[in-house]
């Protein structure tokens, strides 16, 4: 028979515990050989087998408090990792920096060093808390282009490459469309993967996507033709590099925090702040429509996510509700 | 102080000087420091995990899946290189301190009242 005091007691830890379910699995099968060794000692030590099931479970304490302290201990990173964080930030920092935001051999050598470091990180499927940034700009690429075909599907990425502000030779323009089509594909896996397990960590793979977004759609309302290098569309540098490294500082505090509910606090409140000010940055036109709704979908994809489970079990009320409600209508 | 409080602070290094002894899984661990403090230690079983796990991050103590004599499954900690030197020093600190409080308490040991 299944012991439905512990079942109910794993199930809780299960649920609060955000973690890859290989090394969940792990820890859960940890607590439950430490349960049943406990209850065997008890029994050995002539309490009832019952009694000493549930004297066990008292001595282990509140699943959901354990379940936080394992959290809390698997997510905390350390100095060394935090500097490994923030480098793409820094990076993509410095392409700015240096005006090389036009400079193609240097954004492809950013994009490879970053898409090389997340791939090394990812490949076999443990990856390290560090490494999320890494993959949020990896995934940016794809992303944006996708919404530059969006915006403008007949001025686009393939016209700019040919004849606009950036000529370049067809097998470039081959290369980024199979660096365009893997992308998405990892984009959608590990995405999907991912926020199964915890969205937090989707969401700081995903904060510079509305800022480079939102360079993009002023960049396009202000040259609808493309014929402006990108970096020059949309303002001096010097501010974008400050943006990047608030993003940068966000994310190294996100990591640095320890309890749950303090890093999404810490995440919408500080994300809505430096985006704004990257919009006041950007100053062209803040009534923009692009730009209003990146702000809600940000926020629309970052609420989702956090209520995501909520949300489902008010559905499945709802659904348990009306089902009883015409069952008792049927009779 | 409450004994909870001292044990908060030196859990690491009890946890290290046991595993110095040999590898042992979590309940026995549990079982080992009540034997050994008998009884003294009111371990709190539930904040045993958090503590290996942070332990084990930090590369002090290293745990496997083994068979138990009594062949069950159970993650065995190791203790590590790096796990021996700061045992080493926090046994150091742990004398001084004591030899320290001992000098104090001994001079003014107190009566109780009635």
């Amino acid at each position: 028979m299944v012991d439905s005091r512990k079942y109910d007691y794993v199930s809780v830890l299960s649920r609060h515990i955000r973690l890859q379910p290989g090394k969940k699995k792990e820890i859960i099968r940890e607590i439950e050989g430490h349960l049943e060794d406990k209850a065997s000692d008890l029994v050995d030590r002539g309490v009832r087998q019952e009694a000493a099931k549930r004297l066990a479970l008292q001595q282990m304490g509140d699943p959901v408090a354990l379940a936080r302290q394992i959290q809390e201990v698997h997510t905390s990173v350390g100095l060394k990792e935090m500097g490994l964080a923030v480098i793409p930030h820094f990076l993509i920092a410095g392409l700015v920096a240096f005006n090389l935001c036009d400079n193609i051999p240097a954004v492809a050598v950013a994009l490879a060093l970053i898409g090389g470091v997340a791939w090394l990180n990812w490949r076999q499927g443990n990856p390290s808390i560090w490494s999320y940034p890494w993959l949020g700009f990896t995934l940016a690429a794809p992303a944006i282009f996708l919404l530059m075909l969006v915006i403008s599907p007949d001025k686009s990425l393939p016209t700019l490459l040919e004849g606009g502000a950036y000529p370049v030779s067809m097998t470039l323009i081959l290369l980024f469309w199979g660096y365009v089509a893997v992308a998405l594909w990892v984009m959608i896996r590990i995405v999907y993967r991912v926020v199964g397990n915890d969205w937090l960590l989707v969401a700081i793979s995903g904060i510079p996507i509305p800022l480079l977004t939102a360079w993009v759609l002023v960049a396009q309302w202000l040259d609808p033709s493309w014929q402006t290098p990108l970096a020059l569309a949309v303002l001096p540098g010097a501010p974008w590099i400050l943006v990047f490294l608030s993003i940068a500082a966000i994310t190294a505090a996100f990591l640095k925090f320890g309890r749950r509910h303090v890093k999404v606090g810490h995440l919408l409140i500080s994300t809505s702040i430096a985006i704004t000010i990257a919009y006041a940055i950007l100053l062209v036109n803040y009534h923009l429509v692009p730009v209003r709704l990146a702000v809600a979908g940000l926020m629309a994809i970052l609420l989702a996510l956090a209520l995501r489970k909520p949300l489902a079990s008010s559905l499945r009320v709802l659904h348990n509700v009306l089902h009883t409600t015409m069952h008792l209508m049927g009779k | 102080m409450s004994q909870q409080e001292m044990l908060k602070g030196n859990t690491e290094t009890l946890l290290l000087s046991l595993l110095l002894l040999e590898p042992m899984y979590g309940y026995q661990i549990v079982k080992e420091i009540n034997s050994r403090s008998s009884g003294y230690f009111d371990f709190k079983e539930g904040t045993l995990y958090p503590a290996l796990h942070r332990m084990e991050r930090e590369g002090l103590i290293e745990g496997r899946w083994q068979n138990t004599p009594g062949g069950m499954r159970r993650r065995y900690y190791y203790i590590t290189l790096k796990g021996r030197f700061v045992l080493s020093d926090r046994q150091v600190e742990w004398q001084r301190f004591s030899r320290a409080m001992n000098s104090v308490i001994a001079r003014s040991s107190v009566q109780p009242e009635g």
